[in-house]
């Protein structure tokens, strides 16, 4: 019987052998086949590599895996031999981190339309590939019912009228806490740890994820915290998927206050040891054309680098313009994202 | 059972127990101490143990580890005690529902159960245990109800008659009956407790135990070489805890309900009422959940799910995505369970200690293990990383330790005497194997099929930790619907959750229906 457990056993290794090989053969027949290194949550349109391919021979896999901050812990911990040839999505509160580790092989894109004042983000390393910006969002219609006006600004949420209203993600284990906490910094780099211990002290909610924030704290999804950090992008994302539909010209249900919006860039760069560097700058290339580009607001919830990509209608009939973000320098960020962590642990902890 | 002067037999055991040894230590073992060796020096082995947060983590651990422990044990004895006492239609359904939480990936159980609770209470200590104990319950309740269901009752009526009261004859006669079972029981509950992650991410608001820290130090803190140390004492401890704690003939995981019908009694009825309904009640709020949108009805979700209509950023291939999620549970199955019966074969004919070392995923952090696994397999030609088959043979290590512990104790059950006869008979010992140990050990060999099914469409940590192409498993699916704003989202998010709610209880109750072929012994 020991015969017949090992034979079923190397049975099984074989198949998943074999299926393992066809799967990579088939492809690289045609040419060279690039591997994206990306974020789980990166769900390009489907189909949408069909025509590079077509145009350039190169064939695209996406491997993915985790949020952006365990992507990138993998990328730096196999810097120099790769998981792949291109790297998706690390953000510039982590793009410090990365150069740091030597992940990349630079590469800025020279696309036209790319916009300059991203490209200036990118440590002539990688280039900028979309954008998008944290902040604090409301419940219209429930700050309505209590009476309330909106907030204005970071000082405004440490006043009484907005004790026990808002909910953030923790700055400790989201990316949007994170980016949260870095606004508020770059808003007041002076006093940012009085608004905390001010915030802390209005009653504020720190829950681990963003997904707790709002789906069961924010009173739009049933909790009783009209305010939420979320994404600018949030407001366009409930008319396109409210359910019942909003009526044709409805304003959104929810709005964003753009004095507290930090910006997040996420950048696409070469992978240090990839060896299609060539063919890795081609696909940089077509990923910040207006092609790509211009799918990337209804399928990744973000925006575009690219200026000269047009925004689909329901985007930018419902998205505020953010007119002055808060925006941090990745080498700022780098050098003190871990010390601000733990004060920030220590106040609100 | 062997003559051991022949060689071969000498080398039966070992070469049973192979294959699983090999997977535990090739997918576990190895990677984890060659993250340590390429992360770890003296700074971190020594200073990692002072950084802020760690002694916090250490006694939460213990804390949440000791209290959670305790209240699943004891809570877990009512249902095991009904279960175990009188029989009720649907008695078996009721089993496979208890367990249903336990495979259940934590964004769904959290957060089912995190709507449930009052808004009052406090992140802490209080909703972790809680959280906890409505996991693990199934553990208590699978492990100790086989069990009591085969103490004689004449035995306590004996000691009834003979004047000891309902306590004493409980401490005297059941308890200590009940004792292996019992120890079991509370070494997996403690076990699962004490690595625990998801639900004290969600649940244990600044608190965090070793595995969340281990986390935190790898992927927040850029301290790998902290992380690592970590992990490799974590695994240390779990190993230590896995020899002095489990016994190989002690009981865990089995089907209950194999022994004589007791008479029906109210009181059990009753228990059995309460603990399906509190089981229940988060997972039938997931399903109302994912039919209610602004306070009407709607099948939004469902008709996103089912291609019915599409949506940009929502486009979910249930179609796709169903049955590779049930292929790889089926390559994960085909993995675990021949392995897990091989090396419980191996444990019942010799004296090896493999069985208890299979435990040791259990204890193993998800993070090291991810990250271990990419820089040992980095290689050509061992060069794995992105390989679509990781998912189900790691799937397949996670449900290893639970095949291990429902089939072993049946089979260690086996009198030895009905081996030696067929030998005696002229019997091959691959066909003593075949004709006395298979029919007695069918009906764990199915549970554990099941449990591994279950365990595999289920899980999510390890899963989402491996860079993957292509091979997005229903509960990725569901955690990334769940990552984006609006009705829609969360609707068709709740919905994958409903389908996997189902997919799961199915596994597990059609594999659990009896053939009572199970009578001798």
């Amino acid at each position: 019987m020991r015969s017949r457990i090992a034979a079923l056993s190397i049975a099984g290794l074989s198949v998943a052998t074999s299926l393992a090989c066809s799967g990579g053969s088939d492809t690289e027949t045609d040419g060279v086949t690039l591997t994206i290194v990306a974020y789980e949550s990166f769900t390009p349109l489907e189909g949408i590599f069909d025509d590079f391919t077509n145009d350039t021979g190169i064939a695209v896999r996406v491997i993915a895996a985790g949020d952006t901050g365990e992507m990138l812990a993998k990328a730096a911990l196999t810097a120099g031999n790769p998981e792949g040839d291109v790297m998706w999505g690390v953000d510039n509160t982590l793009l410090g981190r990365a150069i740091e580790a030597d992940v990349f092989d630079p590469y800025v894109s020279r696309v036209d339309g790319l916009s300059s004042e991203l490209v200036a983000t990118a440590a002539d390393t990688v280039t900028p590939v979309d954008y998008g910006d944290v902040c604090v969002n409301y419940d219209i219609e429930r700050l309505e019912t209590l009476g309330i006006e909106p907030p204005n600004s970071f000082a405004d949420l440490t006043e009484p009228e907005y004790r026990g209203l808002l909910v953030t993600p923790s700055a400790l284990t989201s990316s949007t806490g994170l980016a949260f906490l870095l606004g508020s910094i770059v808003a007041d780099p002076e006093n940012w740890r009085d608004t905390w211990r001010d915030l802390r002290d209005n009653d504020l909610l720190v829950v681990d994820g963003w997904y707790e924030a709002y789906y069961t704290a924010f009173s739009r999804y049933g909790g009783d915290r009209p305010l939420v950090v979320s994404y600018a992008s949030s407001p366009p994302a409930e008319v396109l998927y409210a359910d019942p539909p909003l009526p044709e010209g409805a304003p959104a249900p929810t709005a964003v206050v753009t004095a507290t919006c930090f910006r997040q860039i996420e950048y696409v760069g070469v992978l240090r040891g990839s060896r299609h560097v060539t063919e890795a700058r081609t696909l940089i290339d077509f990923l910040v054309s207006t092609t790509f580009q211009e799918t990337m607001p209804e399928s990744l919830f973000v925006f575009p680098a690219n200026e000269r990509a047009a925004l689909p209608r329901t985007f930018a009939a419902h998205v505020q313009p953010v007119t002055s973000p808060l925006v941090m320098d990745p080498d700022t960020i780098a050098s003190s994202r871990d010390g601000w962590l733990e004060e920030w642990d220590e106040i609100v902890g | 059972m062997k003559s051991s002067a022949e060689p071969l037999a000498r080398l039966r055991g070992p070469l049973l127990a192979a294959p699983g040894f090999l997977l535990v230590l090739a997918s576990i073992v190895i990677p984890v101490i060659a993250l340590g060796l390429r992360t770890i020096d003296s700074d971190a082995l020594f200073g990692v143990w002072s950084r802020p947060g760690i002694g916090d983590a250490l006694s939460f651990t213990l804390l949440e580890t000791a209290l959670s422990t305790v209240v699943t044990v004891l809570l877990g004895l009512a249902p095991a005690w009904a279960l175990s006492h009188h029989s009720m239609p649907g008695h078996r359904s009721a089993l496979a529902v208890t367990t249903v939480p336990f495979m259940m990936p934590t964004v769904v159980v959290g957060a089912a159960f995190l709507g449930l609770l009052p808004d009052s209470i406090e992140r802490g200590l209080t909703p972790v245990v809680i959280a906890h104990v409505y996991v693990n319950v199934a553990v208590v309740i699978r492990t100790i109800a086989p069990v009591w269901a085969t103490i004689d009752p004449l035995l306590s009526a004996a000691a009834r008659s003979l004047g000891a009261g309902r306590v004493r004859t409980f401490t005297t006669i059941t308890l200590p009956l009940l004792r292996p079972a019992l120890t079991s029981a509370t070494a997996i509950v403690g076990f699962m407790c004490a690595t625990s992650y998801g639900v004290v991410r969600m649940l244990g608001g600044n608190h965090a135990t070793i595995e969340v820290e281990v986390y935190r130090r790898a992927i927040l803190f850029d301290d790998l070489p902290g992380a690592a140390t970590l992990a490799i004492t974590q695994l240390i401890v779990a190993a230590v805890c896995l020899f002095s704690w489990l016994r190989k003939d002690r009981v865990v995981f089995t089907d209950s309900s194999h022994r004589s019908r007791r008479r029906d009694r109210p009181l059990a009825r009753l228990v059995t009422a309460i603990t399906i309904a509190l089981t229940a009640l988060p997972l039938i709020s997931l399903v109302v959940s994912s039919l209610r949108s602004r306070g009407r009805w709607t099948l939004g979700g469902w008709r996103l799910l089912f291609g019915g209509s599409n949506m940009p950023g929502l486009q979910v291939d249930l179609a796709h995505v169903l049955p590779r999620s049930l292929l790889f549970a089926l390559v994960a199955t085909a993995i675990a369970v021949p392995i897990g019966v091989a090396t419980s074969t191996a444990a019942v004919m010799g004296r090896t200690v493999v069985d208890r070392i299979l435990l040791i995923p259990l204890g193993a952090s998800a993070v090291a293990v991810g990250l271990g696994i990419l820089i040992t397999y980095d290689t050509a030609p061992f060069d794995f990383r992105g390989a679509w088959w990781l998912v189900p043979v790691v799937h397949a290590v996670v449900a290893l330790p639970f095949v291990i512990r429902v089939v072993q104790p049946v089979q260690a059950r086996i009198p030895g005497r009905l081996r030696s006869v067929a030998a005696t008979l002229g019997a091959s010992p691959a066909r003593v194997w075949a004709t006395i140990d298979v029919p007695l050990i069918a009906r764990a060999i199915r549970t554990a099929i099941g449990l591994s099914i279950a365990i595999s469409l289920g899980e999510f940590g390890a899963t989402s930790f491996l860079s993957r192409s292509d091979t997005d498993t229903l509960p990725i699916i569901i955690e990334r619907l769940l990552g984006r704003s609006g009705d829609l989202a969360r609707l068709t998010g709740q919905g994958a959750a409903v389908v996997l709610l189902f997919v799961t209880t199915f596994a597990l109750i059609s594999t659990s229906r009896s053939d009572r072929t199970w009578g001798s012994s």
